[in-house]
C-alpha cells in the first residue's frame, strides 16, 4: 500500500485519518433513530404551518412534553446528522483549497451549534412557559 | 528485489504531485440514475439544512409571543413560502426513502445492479406519492387522520 503514496503524501503525512468507519456507524445510528422521530414531528409540523394554525393551537401543540421530547431529540440527532454529512458529502469530498476547506468546516460547525442551541432553547421556553 | 514504483496515472489535476484515488469527477461521467440520486440525496440533504434553520425559526418566534410568531407565519403562508416548504417536504421524504435504501445496502441487501435500480425507482416514486399524499391529507381534511 506504501506504493498508493506520493513521496510528498508521505512527508505530509496527510493520511486516513483513521476515522472514517466511526463517522459512517454514527451516521447510520442517526439515520435510524431519525425515521420515526422526523416522520412524526415534520409531519405534525407541517400540520401547523401548512394549515397556517394561529399561536394557540402551535403552542399548545409545542407545549405536550411528547412533542417536545421528540422535537428535541429530532433537532439534536438531524442537525448532528447534517453537520456530519454536509463535512463528508460535501466540504470533504468537493472543497479541496485548504483555506476555503477549514473556513467551510467552522461555518458548518458553528452553524450545527447556533441552530441547535436556538432550537433547544425555544423548546424549553415554550415547555416551561418562562 | 522491490517492484519499481507503478507510473503515476492519467488524471484530471495533472499537476498534482500525488496520485491517489479521488472522489469521482462527475463531468466525465455518462449521467445515470444511480449517480443522479447519489447526487440527489446530497443536494436534498444540504437543503434540509436550510430547512432545519425555517424550523428553529419558528420555533423561536414561538417562544418570542404571538406577534413575532403572526409575523413569520404570514411569510410561510405566502405562494412562495407555500412552495418552499413544499419543496422541504419532497426533500425531505426523498432524503428517507434513500437513506433506507443506504441502510439495506449497509446491511449487504440490494446491492446487485439490478436490485439498485429496482430500489431506485421504488425510492422515486414512494417519496413522490408520500410528499402529494401528505399534501393532499392536510388540504384535503383539514389535518392528518391520526390528529
Amino acid at each position: 500500500m506504501a506504493l498508493m503514496r506520493s513521496p510528498t503524501g508521505r512527508a505530509r503525512g496527510l493520511g486516513s485519518s483513521k476515522d472514517g468507519t466511526s463517522h459512517w456507524f454514527g451516521q447510520q445510528i442517526a439515520a435510524i433513530a431519525l425515521i420515526p422521530l422526523s416522520l412524526y414531528v415534520l409531519t405534525t409540523f407541517m400540520l401547523q404551518v401548512v394549515l397556517g394554525n394561529g399561536y394557540e393551537s402551535a403552542l399548545a401543540w409545542m407545549q405536550n412534553p411528547l412533542n417536545a421530547i421528540a422535537m428535541i431529540l429530532m433537532l439534536s440527532v438531524g442537525i448532528i446528522h447534517g453537520a456530519n454529512g454536509a463535512i463528508s458529502g460535501l466540504i470533504e469530498d468537493y472543497v479541496h483549497h485548504r483555506v476555503l476547506h477549514l473556513l467551510g468546516l467552522l461555518a458548518i460547525k458553528f452553524t450545527a451549534a447556533l441552530t441547535l442551541i436556538a432550537g433547544v432553547l425555544s423548546v424549553l421556553k415554550i415547555l416551561l412557559g418562562a | 528485489m522491490a517492484a519499481p514504483p507503478p507510473p503515476p496515472l492519467p488524471r484530471p489535476d495533472a499537476d498534482s504531485q500525488d496520485w491517489r484515488p479521488l472522489s469521482p469527477h462527475l463531468s466525465v461521467y455518462k449521467p445515470q440514475l444511480t449517480s443522479g440520486m447519489s447526487i440527489f440525496h446530497k443536494i436534498t440533504g444540504i437543503g434540509m439544512a436550510g430547512g432545519v434553520v425555517v424550523l428553529v425559526a419558528w420555533l423561536a418566534c414561538l417562544a418570542l409571543g404571538k406577534e413575532t410568531y403572526d409575523t413569520l407565519m404570514a411569510l410561510l403562508t405566502t405562494p412562495v413560502g407555500q412552495i418552499l416548504l413544499f419543496g422541504w417536504t419532497w426533500a425531505f421524504f426523498y432524503h428517507l426513502c434513500c437513506g433506507i435504501r443506504h441502510l439495506l445496502w449497509a446491511a449487504g441487501w440490494s446491492l446487485s445492479i439490478k436490485a439498485v435500480y429496482v430500489t431506485g425507482y421504488i425510492a422515486l416514486a414512494v417519496s413522490t406519492l408520500l410528499t402529494l399524499g401528505l399534501w393532499a391529507m392536510i388540504l384535503g381534511r383539514g389535518g392528518l387522520p391520526w390528529l
